[in-house]
């Protein structure tokens, strides 16, 4: 049998890869260059000219109170994906320095902090998001706190199994015995040997992230208007649907899929990679 | 058997104490007076000394703390600032929508996956397969309430099968007009079961068991059924357990779209109102279905694989 | 007329895997007959291609690896043609096989008693209570003693041996005229290994059962077969009707090898006196094609010496 096992079959197919970097580097382009792509002002307000489908001057249209589309899309985007991105970074740094340290020593800190995770995955991730923002009050700052507070648990538990492995090499116990520190062994033979793991799994995290902000949003948490956001545009435009201004919903939510798409794609497509490598 | 489930049980002991703790912290310890957003604009000083003590917030918060535990032995989460009404009675009220809406959620997620992960995994690499998954991709991004917006919009507005929202008088009005809901739920499980009952189902099928199986020239389809399908689905009962939390967290959205009375809406109306006893007590009950769902898990695992039981 | 027919034929087999985009031949020009009633083994250490072998018979190649020519015939009819019809419809009733290792080749969360009946069940009328007296009757009559306590318990509370004789009462469920062996008592404990070869003996004198055995362990088909053909690297080297030639003349000097190690041989090659490389693995191997085999004397056939693969195993210090 082991020649069975032996002829696996390497099936290497990184477009999907090369396909998620395009599209989130077009996203992202569009975001940062938003005012070059449009003369509009996103939050400007134009009532003679409210929900007009697309035309020659506001070629998506304009919504309820007249604002453009187009530019709402492109500076909701630079919102959304700013915060969704700047809020993985706080559990990324965190989660993976915890993982390190429970995966490297074990023991009761292990213990301990693996229950604390226990715990924090027992609300359920809405819940303890919206919970957090309110007691936090609105605003930015609130999201990244209740995201931080919820999603380093993720990274430490991947980073914690990947260091069980790794510790267990011989590079590390040679390290060991060469009465090298525990904090250089951590910092320069376990995590480089354990980032990649958390760099793929925060892909699909600022997904997550899109997803919790564009909702609390809907709810009319988190982000204050006038700044625009997909989310708040989606919930705006949902009171139209009836009256058939479909594209003031359907807009925005597709901005989020291609944008969710682009960062699962460049997620699987690393995973694949790393699969590869192994 | 049972001693599997008293030693599950006993594991999950220290957990549903770091919940109580937690959920206390972030009502007591946190920014923000509950009296000073009770009482609205310009409250005088009398008031809000009266409605700490009422509320027993003049006590140290050690005491607080055994206060509120003692509380919860005896069923007492105190009273909603706005419902006149203890909370025990409201999540008796509101509870059943929620459970109701999570099993038919999960029970349409399961009869979406299943079918497509079986398919997926036969059809490995093929065409079928990178739709499925460009499809996953595609509902991963989409936020839950703007399924449910489209669900409404096509099967509540454009066809009229289904109600726009709320929970109807009869039980029988309930279950429909949880359907739409369900199905919303179900849809968002998709992505996540799909993958890994795929990836399941591909190692089964990949195993030496299903290899012996086809040797003893079973039909394809009792091997995938029986064999694949069958061993591929005990992991994926762990994956859906897992999911819960999605499912639970789902389930505050949605309620809140189709205007459900349930305890996502109830949480939602708590935050709304800032009425801190709903938001603590909604959010504390649903820690607590996350947990007892992870122990409903353990044991159909368990049910399934008699291994784990005989351990 | 006195010989008895082939139950099985193979013809030219040449077998190819696909790797990173690349084809390499895994078995090449393998060419030779199980007679009805009889025991063929063929030996071979891990790496030559047995077991590959025995897969394309049964139809459960990898998905990389496929049959580019040749034929198997299992009585007079092409497995390999009508897009393995033919075959679906004997797999069982004529062919079934007996797997490696029992610990992974049986259900985990299946009863044994469910495994054993349930292609038979399925092609019959049987109820579920005739079902579970047909298992207790295969557990019997395979040496599993309490089969009526037996028969509801799941793989992992069996040991070893046992998993292995329930592999076999499967295998034999349905009432195959021949049995493919994949080292069906690698996995097992000396004292087993006995136990099982005599319940294959036993098996071949009640059942007429003819057998396909695959194992590295010479020792075993000198006790089990009639036949024995000997593979290195993925071609046959040396293959006798009557077993007995080969011990008493070996011809082939890596047959020589094999004899000169029993009564075992375990695990890799290089224990083997005058060979001291492991053999090299699939995308290593030379990719010539094998060279026509040479008859000694009707049923007797060896390969040329000079295969490149073989030669660079031979330690040129070893020789004496």
């Amino acid at each position: 049998m082991s020649t069975m096992t032996r002829i696996k079959k390497l099936h290497i197919n990184n477009f999907r890869l090369y396909l998620g970097i395009f599209i989130l580097l077009t996203v992202i382009a569009m975001a940062v260059f938003a005012s070059h792509l449009t003369k509009f002002d996103p939050i400007e307000q134009d009532l003679m000219n409210a929900l007009q489908g697309g035309t020659d001057k506001h070629f998506l249209g304009t919504d309820n109170l007249g604002r453009d589309i187009w530019s709402r899309l492109l500076y909701g985007g630079r919102t959304d994906l700013f915060l969704a991105t700047a809020a993985v970074l706080a559990p990324f740094i965190i989660g993976t320095i915890i993982g390190a340290i429970c995966g490297y020593f074990s023991g009761w800190i292990d213990t301990f902090v693996m229950r604390v995770a226990d715990v924090v995955v027992a609300f359920p991730f809405y819940v303890l998001v919206i919970s957090l923002v309110f007691i936090l009050g609105n605003g930015v700052s609130s999201i990244f706190i209740a995201i931080s507070l919820v999603s380093w648990v993720a990274y430490a538990r991947i980073v914690r199994g990947e260091t069980l492995i790794v510790r267990s090499k011989e590079f590390i116990e040679a390290a060991q015995t060469g009465g090298i520190s525990n904090r250089k062994i951590i910092t320069r033979h376990v995590l480089p040997n354990v980032i990649t793991q958390a760099v793929v799994y925060a892909m699909s995290d600022i997904v997550l992230n899109i997803g919790v902000i564009v909702t609390l949003s809907y709810f009319g948490l988190g982000i204050v208007p006038p700044t625009p956001d997909w989310g708040r545009m989606i919930s705006e435009g949902q009171q139209f649907l009836a009256g058939g201004y479909y594209y003031l919903t359907v807009l925005p939510a597709i901005a989020v899929i291609i944008t969710s798409l682009g960062l699962s794609f460049i997620g699987d497509g690393l995973a694949q990679l790393l699969r590869v490598k192994r | 058997m049972i001693r599997f489930l008293v030693k599950r049980i006993a594991l999950l002991i220290p957990v549903v104490f770091g919940i109580i703790t937690a959920t206390f912290l972030l009502m007591h310890a946190t920014p923000g007076d509950p009296a000073l957003t009770y009482l609205g604009n310009h409250p005088t000083p009398a008031a809000i000394a009266a409605l700490h003590h009422q509320w027993g917030l003049d006590k140290p918060i050690i005491n607080q703390y055994f206060d509120f535990i003692g509380g919860l032995f005896t069923g007492d989460l105190g009273s909603s600032l706005f419902y006149n009404e203890t909370i025990l009675k409201l999540i008796a009220l509101k509870l059943p929508p929620t459970l109701m809406l999570m099993l038919m959620g999960s029970l349409f997620g399961v009869i979406f996956a299943l079918p497509l992960a079986i398919w997926t995994a036969i059809r490995k690499d093929k065409f079928i397969d990178h739709l499925v998954s460009l499809m996953n991709a595609v509902i991963l991004g989409m936020p839950i309430f703007f399924i449910g917006a489209m669900g409404i919009l096509f099967f509540a507005l454009k066809i009229p099968i289904f109600p726009v929202g709320g929970y109807g008088e009869s039980n029988l009005q309930h279950l429909w007009s949880l359907v739409l809901p369900s199905i919303t739920i179900g849809l968002g499980l998709v992505p996540l079961l799909v993958r890994s009952l795929r990836t399941s189902v591909i190692e089964s099928l990949d195993s030496e068991y299903v290899a012996f199986a086809r040797s003893k020239g079973l039909k394809n389809r009792a091997v995938w059924l029986k064999y694949a399908l069958r061993n591929g689905s005990i992991s994926g009962i762990s994956i859906l357990g897992i999911q819960v939390g999605y499912l639970a967290g789902g389930s505050l959205v949605i309620e809140n779209v189709f205007a459900i009375p349930g305890m996502g809406s109830f949480l939602m109306s708590g935050i709304l109102n800032r009425d801190f006893p709903v938001v603590q007590g909604a959010t504390l009950t649903f820690a607590m279905l996350v947990v007892l769902v992870y122990l409903m898990t353990d044991v159909a695992y368990a049910l399934l694989d008699p291994r784990a039981r005989f351990k | 007329m006195t010989a008895p027919a082939n139950i099985l034929e193979f013809e030219n087999l040449q077998i190819v895997a696909r790797i990173a985009g690349r084809d390499y031949i895994a078995i090449d020009n393998v060419s030779f007959n199980v007679a009805q009633g009889h025991a063929r083994g063929l030996v071979g250490e891990s790496g030559s291609g047995k077991s590959l072998t025995l897969r394309a018979i049964m139809g459960l190649l990898p998905s990389n690896v496929r049959v580019t020519s040749g034929s198997i015939k299992f009585q007079g009819i092409d497995l390999l043609a009508d897009k393995g019809k033919y075959r679906k419809s004997v797999l069982g009733t004529g062919i079934s096989m007996v797997f490696q290792e029992p610990s992974v080749a049986l259900n985990p969360v299946m009863k044994i008693g469910k495994q054993i009946t349930d292609s038979l069940v399925e092609r019959s009328d049987l109820n579920r209570r005739q079902a579970r007296e047909r298992a207790i009757d295969l557990m019997d009559q395979v040496g599993i003693r309490d089969p009526e306590k037996r028969v509801d318990d799941f793989p992992f509370q069996l040991s070893g041996g046992m998993k292995q004789r329930v592999m076999i009462a499967a295998a034999i469920a349905c009432g195959p005229e021949l049995i493919l062996c994949d080292e069906p008592t690698t996995a097992l404990d000396v004292t087993i290994q006995a136990q099982i070869i005599d319940l294959f003996k036993k098996l071949r004198s009640e059942l007429k059962v003819s057998l396909l055995y695959v194992t590295h362990d010479i020792g075993v088909v000198a006790e089990l077969c009639d036949a024995i053909s000997v593979m290195y690297s993925g071609r046959i080297v040396e293959q006798v009707d009557d077993i007995n030639k080969v011990f008493s003349n070996p011809q082939h000097p890596y047959t020589k090898a094999l004899l000169s190690a029993i009564p075992r041989i375990d695990g890799p090659i290089q224990r083997l006196k005058g060979l001291e490389k492991t053999a090299p693995s699939l995308t290593q191997r030379s990719q010539e094609l094998a060279p026509p085999m040479t008859q000694i004397e009707p049923g007797w056939e060896i390969a040329p010496f000079e295969f490149s693969d073989l030669n660079q195993m031979w330690s040129s210090s070893s020789h004496e």
